[in-house]
C-alpha cells in the first residue's frame, strides 16, 4: 500500500480539500450573493438587491437577509421587498445531483415600497408603452361618448332654450296682431273720408237751400253726388262685410297652428332613450380597465417568473437516459416555500398581513409532472384569499386563478370624462370576486366587483348644462347605494377583451331617466299652458279690438248717411220734387 | 521565478526520462487514454484523475495521452453514442441501472449519458490491449530515450533543478 499511494501527492491534497471548505463556508455566501442578484436581475429585469447571504454548507441552509427586487415598469418602486428568505436545502437531494429546496420561508414581505435610488438596470431599454387594455377602453369611451352626449343634450335646460324658434303660431300670431290692425286703420281712413264727403254734401245742401235762385241748377248735380255717395258707401260696406270670413280664417289657421306647436311640443319633450350598458361602460371603462391592466401585468409578470419556460441543455454528446421513474423528478425544484409578510393597501390606514405559500416551484414542470400552486391569505384590514396554479405538464400551458377580496377599502375615483359627465366616486367597501383562467394565451374568466355605501357627485360639462344639470342629477343619483360590476374577459393575455356589465349604468339611466321625465312633464305643462293663454289672449284681445272697431264705423257711417238723408228730404221738399219717391230710395240705403 | 517557467518543460523531460518503471508509463498511459476520451465535468473523470494523480504512475505520460485522446474521443464520439445507447438501453439491466443511479452521487457520474458510458466502455476495452501493446515499446524505448536524453547538459541542468528543488534550493 506504501507503494501504490503516493502519500506525498495524496496529504497535501486532504489538506487543501480542507482548507477549500473552510474557505467555502466563508467565500460561499459571496458567490451566492452574487449568482442570486445576476439570476434575478435577469429575471426580472430590472435591480435586485440584498444585503448578506449567510449559508451553511454542513446546515444545508441559506438565508438571504434585506432583499428588495425593483419593478422594471416603475423606476423608483419595488416589486417586493423582504426582510429575509430562509431556504432549506435537501441534501441527500443534492447527492443525486438535484438542487431541491425542501422547504422555505419569505418574511417580511411588502408590495410596492418606494426606492431611493432607481431600480433600472439599462435607462435606454424601451419602458413599458401605453397597455394594449389602456387604449381598448379609451377607444371604447370615445365609442359611447356620441350617444351620451346626444343623451344629455336632452335636459330640459337646453332644451327649452332652442324650442321657441321652432314653434309656428307664435309666428301667426304676431303677423295677426300686426296685419288686421293695419287693415283696419285703413278702412277707417276710407270711411273718414267718406264722413268728410257727407258733411260737404249737407253743407251744399243747406246752402241752396238758404238760396233759392240756385236751388233749381244745383239740386240735380247734389243728388247724383249723393247718388255716388250711396254707391261708394255700399261698396265700403260690402268691403268692410267681407273681412269677417278672412278674420275668421286667419283665426282658424292660428288655432290649427297651435294644435299643431302643441302636439310638436309634447312629442319633442320626451327624454331620450339610452342604453344602460353604454353609461356603464362610459363611467365605468376607464377605471375597469386600470384593474384589469393591473390584473393582466401582474398575471403576466407571474407567468414570466414561475414557469419561465427552461431551455433544456442540448448536450453535444450523447443523450441522458432515465432509468426509473425517481430519476424523472426535476433538477431544480422548491418543494414549499412559506410567504409571511405585511404591507399596505391603497385607502387601508391598517396594514394587511399576508401569509401564503408556493408548492412546486421549478424549472421543469413536465418532469415534475404536478402543476405549481400559490396560495394567499391576508387578514387585519382587508381579507383576501388567492389561488394560483401553474399548469405546464400539458401540452399547452393551463393557468388558473382565484381571488376572493372582502372588505376592500377602495380609494376616491373619478367615473367618466370631463368632456361630457364625471361622477367623483367617495371611497367605499368593495367585494372583489375574480377567476381566470388561460389556456394558452387564450384568457377567459369574470371579475365581479360590488361596492357598498358609495356617495356619487356628478359633473356635466358646461356645454350640456353645467350645475343646472349636476343639480338634477344628483337628485337621481340619490337612490343609488351600491355599485354591482361584472366583467367578463375573453381574449387573449396580451389583446384581452371585455364585457361589463353593471347596475350604475341601468340605475344611472333609470333614476335620472326618471326624476328628468317627471321635471320634463311639469315644465311641459308649465309651458303650454303659458303658450296657449298668451296665445289665446293675444288673438282675443286682437279679435275684440277688431270687432269694436268695426261696430264704430259702422255706427258713424250710418249717423252721417241719416243726417244726410233729412237734409236731402227737407231739401226736396222745399223744391216740390217728388219727395216721396226720393226719400223711399234714400230711406231704403239709410235703412240699409 | 526561472524555475517555475522551467516546470513543463523539465516535467516533459521528466516523464520521458525518470526512473519509473515501464509498467508505470503504460499504466499512465492507459489510465490517459481512458480520461482523454470521456467527455469532461462528470464525477467519472473526477475519479480517474485522482486515481491517475494519487497512484505512482507515470503523470507526465498519462496528461499526455489525456490531451492527445480527447481529439480522439471527440471523432470517435459517434460510434460511443451508439454503444452506450445499447448498453444503457438493455431491458434486462436497467432495473440494475436504476438501482445504481439513485445510490447517492453516482447522478455526478453522468454514467447514463450515452457518450460518457459508451467511452468508459470503450476506453475499459482498449485498456488491456493499450497496456499489453504499449509494456514492451516501453520496455524497449524507455532506457534508450533516457540514456540518449541524458547525454544533453540541458537535461542534466532541468534535473539539477529538480534535484535542487527537493532539496529545498529553490527558496
Amino acid at each position: 500500500m506504501k507503494r501504490i499511494v503516493r502519500w506525498s501527492y495524496v496529504l497535501p491534497r486532504l489538506i487543501a480539500v480542507a482548507l477549500i471548505w473552510m474557505l467555502l463556508e466563508y467565500c460561499l455566501p459571496q458567490l451566492l450573493k452574487w449568482s442570486f442578484i445576476q439570476s434575478g436581475q435577469t429575471l426580472v429585469g430590472a435591480k435586485v438587491e440584498m444585503n448578506q447571504v449567510q449559508t451553511s454548507i454542513l446546515g444545508m441552509r441559506t438565508v438571504l437577509y434585506d432583499i428588495a427586487v425593483a419593478d422594471p415598469n416603475e423606476e423608483f418602486r419595488n416589486l417586493f421587498e423582504a426582510d429575509d428568505i430562509e431556504l432549506d436545502i435537501e441534501a441527500s437531494s443534492l447527492l443525486k445531483r438535484r438542487f431541491v429546496i425542501r422547504s422555505g420561508r419569505i418574511r417580511g414581505l411588502q408590495f410596492g415600497t418606494r426606492r431611493k435610488t432607481s431600480g433600472i438596470i439599462d435607462a435606454s431599454l424601451e419602458r413599458s408603452k401605453p397597455s394594449y387594455v389602456e387604449s381598448w377602453a379609451r377607444r371604447a369611451i370615445q365609442a359611447n361618448a356620441k350617444q351620451i352626449d346626444a343623451w344629455l343634450d336632452d335636459i330640459p335646460a337646453n332644451l327649452e332654450h332652442n324650442l321657441c324658434r321652432d314653434l309656428k303660431s307664435p309666428n301667426l300670431v304676431k303677423d295677426f296682431t300686426t296685419r288686421w290692425p293695419a287693415e283696419y286703420e285703413r278702412f277707417e281712413q276710407q270711411a273718414r273720408m267718406l264722413r268728410s264727403r257727407g258733411k260737404q254734401l249737407e253743407h251744399q245742401f243747406r246752402d241752396i237751400r238758404d238760396n233759392p235762385l240756385r236751388y233749381a241748377a244745383e239740386l240735380s248735380n247734389l243728388l247724383a253726388k249723393v247718388h255716388a255717395l250711396r254707391c261708394d258707401t255700399e261698396t265700403f260696406i260690402s268691403a268692410l262685410q267681407q273681412l269677417q270670413p278672412q278674420l275668421e280664417a286667419d283665426h282658424q289657421a292660428i288655432e290649427e297652428a297651435k294644435q299643431h306647436d302643441l302636439a310638436w311640443i309634447r312629442d319633442r319633450l320626451k327624454f331620450g332613450y339610452l342604453e344602460p350598458e353604454v353609461l356603464s361602460e362610459y363611467l365605468l371603462g376607464q377605471e375597469m380597465a386600470g384593474r384589469i391592466g393591473a390584473v393582466v401585468r401582474w398575471v403576466q409578470f407571474a407567468r414570466h417568473l414561475a414557469c419561465r419556460k427552461k431551455l433544456e441543455p442540448i448536450r453535444s454528446r450523447g443523450s441522458d437516459i432515465l432509468f426509473s421513474r425517481s430519476q424523472s423528478h426535476p433538477d431544480y425544484l422548491i418543494r414549499s416555500l412559506a410567504v409571511e409578510g405585511s404591507g399596505h393597501l391603497s385607502g387601508h390606514s391598517e396594514p394587511i398581513h399576508l401569509v401564503g405559500t408556493v408548492v412546486g416551484l421549478t424549472t421543469q414542470p413536465k418532469r415534475y409532472g404536478r402543476p405549481t400552486r400559490v396560495k394567499l391569505a391576508t387578514s387585519g384590514a382587508a381579507k383576501i384569499r388567492m389561488e394560483a396554479s401553474f399548469d405546464r405538464t400539458g401540452k399547452e400551458p393551463l393557468d388558473h386563478f382565484t381571488v376572493d377580496c372582502r372588505n376592500l377599502r377602495l380609494p376616491a375615483s373619478t367615473l367618466g370624462d370631463d368632456q361630457l359627465l364625471i361622477l367623483d366616486m367617495a371611497s367605499s367597501m368593495a367585494r372583489l370576486e375574480a377567476e381566470l383562467t388561460l389556456r394558452g394565451d387564450s384568457l377567459d374568466g369574470t371579475l365581479h366587483l360590488v361596492q357598498d355605501q358609495i356617495r356619487l357627485t356628478p359633473h356635466v360639462a358646461q356645454r350640456l348644462g353645467g350645475q343646472a344639470a349636476d343639480s338634477m342629477i344628483t337628485a337621481g343619483l340619490g337612490n343609488i347605494h351600491n355599485i354591482s360590476v361584472a366583467i367578463q374577459l375573453s381574449g387573449t393575455l396580451s389583446e384581452p377583451s371585455w364585457n361589463i356589465e353593471s347596475n350604475l349604468g341601468s340605475e344611472l339611466v333609470a333614476s335620472i331617466g326618471n326624476m328628468w321625465h317627471q321635471e320634463l312633464i311639469r315644465r311641459r305643462d308649465r309651458w303650454i299652458a303659458q303658450f296657449q293663454n298668451e296665445m289665446d289672449s293675444q288673438v282675443a284681445n286682437s279679435i275684440e279690438q277688431l270687432r269694436t272697431r268695426r261696430m264704430a264705423l259702422l255706427t258713424s257711417l250710418q249717423t252721417d248717411q241719416a243726417d244726410l238723408a233729412a237734409i236731402v228730404t227737407d231739401s226736396a221738399h222745399r223744391a216740390g220734387l217728388p219727395v216721396n219717391s226720393l226719400s223711399r230710395s234714400l230711406g231704403e240705403w239709410i235703412a240699409r | 521565478m526561472f524555475v517555475w517557467l522551467l516546470g513543463p518543460v523539465r516535467f516533459t523531460v521528466k516523464a520521458l526520462a525518470t526512473h519509473d518503471s515501464p509498467r508505470q508509463l503504460a499504466l499512465g498511459l492507459v489510465l490517459g487514454m481512458v480520461i482523454g476520451l470521456l467527455p469532461k465535468g462528470n464525477l467519472t473523470v473526477l475519479i480517474l484523475g485522482s486515481v491517475l494523480f494519487a497512484t505512482r504512475v507515470n503523470l507526465g505520460i498519462g496528461l499526455a495521452a489525456a490531451a492527445v485522446f480527447s481529439w480522439f474521443g471527440l471523432a470517435l464520439d459517434p460510434f460511443a453514442h451508439k454503444l452506450g445507447w445499447i448498453v444503457l438501453t438493455y431491458q434486462p439491466l436497467r432495473g440494475i441501472y436504476a438501482r445504481l443511479y439513485d445510490l447517492p452521487l453516482v447522478a455526478w457520474s453522468d454514467l447514463n449519458n450515452t457518450v460518457v458510458a459508451g467511452q468508459l466502455i470503450l476506453g475499459a476495452y482498449l485498456a488491456y490491449p493499450a497496456y499489453c501493446i504499449s509494456l514492451p515499446i516501453f520496455k524497449w524505448i524507455h532506457p534508450r530515450v533516457v540514456s540518449s536524453i541524458r547525454k544533453y547538459r540541458m537535461t542534466r541542468i532541468l534535473f539539477g533543478i529538480d534535484l535542487g528543488m527537493r532539496w529545498g534550493l529553490n527558496r
